[in-house]
């Protein structure tokens, strides 16, 4: 009889099953969820979904609607120059710049504005941020293609995690303790993969660009 | 006496395999393509893990992080060559400035994920990277068999081995394994 070949998420759900992840205790539809919990945990903490866009600015209009996906900002440019993070409690601050190039902008809910208040149309504004993942639900359904399939081990570590907590007792607290270790330590590794710049060659120094400075109001 | 295999078993080689694969970097291809119209994104291969060359007729390009990009391509002088001169990865999309011109031929030498194995087909690593494939399914068949001491420590051994078939790697490859800074922290190759 061929073997069948099964999705990623089948055969995350076929090593949870062994031990810890009974069917008895947590149906499909639990395994599901903590699936989900765990992809989303992954996916905010390493910022590995990450996503550039644009938005071009209407004169005389200071706040725009993020898109729906998005979970963080990680840089604004314009002009040639990164955009600072202002603090909301500054943002509409009435204050005199030399010019009226944007040099600012503020993030809250879905909002994203700038500082200060734009003049011209039809100014291309850079975003990158890091998108939240779509939601799984089936074990058939593919993950995102930018979460790299050999750190599916991060969901699995999670879900054992989770899973034994909940199940209780104190038998589990060493295993529970080691998965949640697995899982950070490969956080880790995830965060590195996602923000390093790809190398032409391991031979050359490259400098990373410093993280964005931030205003930090009085 | 025949071997029993089953769909359990290739499925935790599978997920071992691809692991060694894009930690050790070790399988690497090299792709060329000529563009159609101008654009200025190349959407990569799901197979891509990272690339490690990209040249534009046999002008090698420089990487820049995301930051570097934007703000080139926010700038509003313009260009004084039609020629990309550098590119960034930004999730799964190779983004170049300038943009490339239609009749660009670009050449990307990338490391790759390999294709899933089944009963009867080989792995494409051999050696040490086949003997790291075999310990890592272990560690995943211990951790699934309620064993996570023992996963653990065949995980901790892998990791050493791991990094050091890679830095064998890059010897051969022509690197003489310098510092690399990324962010802030120092991580030597």
């Amino acid at each position: 009889m061929a073997l069948a070949a099964q999705s990623i998420l089948q055969v995350l759900l076929a090593r949870l099953r062994v031990t810890y992840v009974s069917e008895a205790a947590f149906s499909d539809s639990d395994v599901l969820a903590f699936l989900n919990d765990a992809y989303l945990d992954a996916c905010q903490a390493t910022r590995c979904l990450k996503t550039l866009t644009t938005i071009t600015t209407v004169a005389n209009q200071r706040e725009y609607v993020l898109p729906a996906d998005l979970d963080e900002v990680i840089a604004v440019a314009t002009n040639g120059v990164l955009l600072n993070p202002v603090p909301i409690d500054r943002a509409l601050q009435d204050v005199e710049f030399l010019t009226s190039a944007e040099v600012g902008y503020y993030v809250y809910g879905t909002i994203f504005g700038l500082v200060p208040l734009p003049d011209q149309d039809g100014q291309a504004l850079s975003l990158l941020y890091s998108a939240v993942p779509t939601v799984l639900t089936d074990f058939g359904q593919a993950l995102d293609a930018r979460f790299p399939p050999e750190f599916t081990d991060v969901l699995y570590h999670w879900v054992r995690w989770r899973a034994q907590i909940m199940a209780g007792g104190a038998e589990r607290i060493g295993s529970a303790t080691i998965d949640r270790q697995m899982y950070e330590l490969r956080i880790k590794e995830l965060r590195r993969v996602a923000d390093s710049i790809p190398q032409t060659s391991d031979s050359q120094m490259i400098h990373a660009q410093a993280p964005a400075r931030r205003l930090v109001g009085n | 006496m025949s071997l029993v295999v089953t769909q359990d078993s290739i499925d935790y080689i599978n997920q071992a395999y691809k692991r060694v694969c894009a930690d050790t970097r070790l399988l690497k291809k090299r792709v060329a393509q000529t563009l159609t119209a101008s654009s200025s994104t190349i959407s990569l291969l799901d197979e891509v893990v990272r690339i490690e060359a990209a040249y534009v007729a046999s002008t090698p390009i420089e990487v820049i992080g995301a930051y570097d990009y934007m703000r080139l391509l926010s700038q509003t002088q313009t260009e004084t060559t039609n020629r990309a001169t550098a590119y960034a990865v930004i999730g799964r999309t190779l983004y170049f400035w300038p943009a490339l011109q239609a009749g660009d031929v670009v050449t990307l030498t990338y490391s790759y994920r390999p294709a899933d194995i089944n009963s009867t087909t080989t792995f494409a690593v051999t050696g040490m990277a086949e003997r790291l494939v075999e310990r890592l399914a272990s560690a995943y068949f211990l951790m699934d068999d309620g064993q996570p001491e023992l996963a653990q420590r065949e995980l901790a051994d892998y990791l050493t081995d791991m990094q050091r078939l890679r830095r064998r790697d890059g010897r051969r490859e022509g690197d003489g394994g310098q510092l690399v800074l990324v962010g802030r922290r120092r991580r030597s190759v």
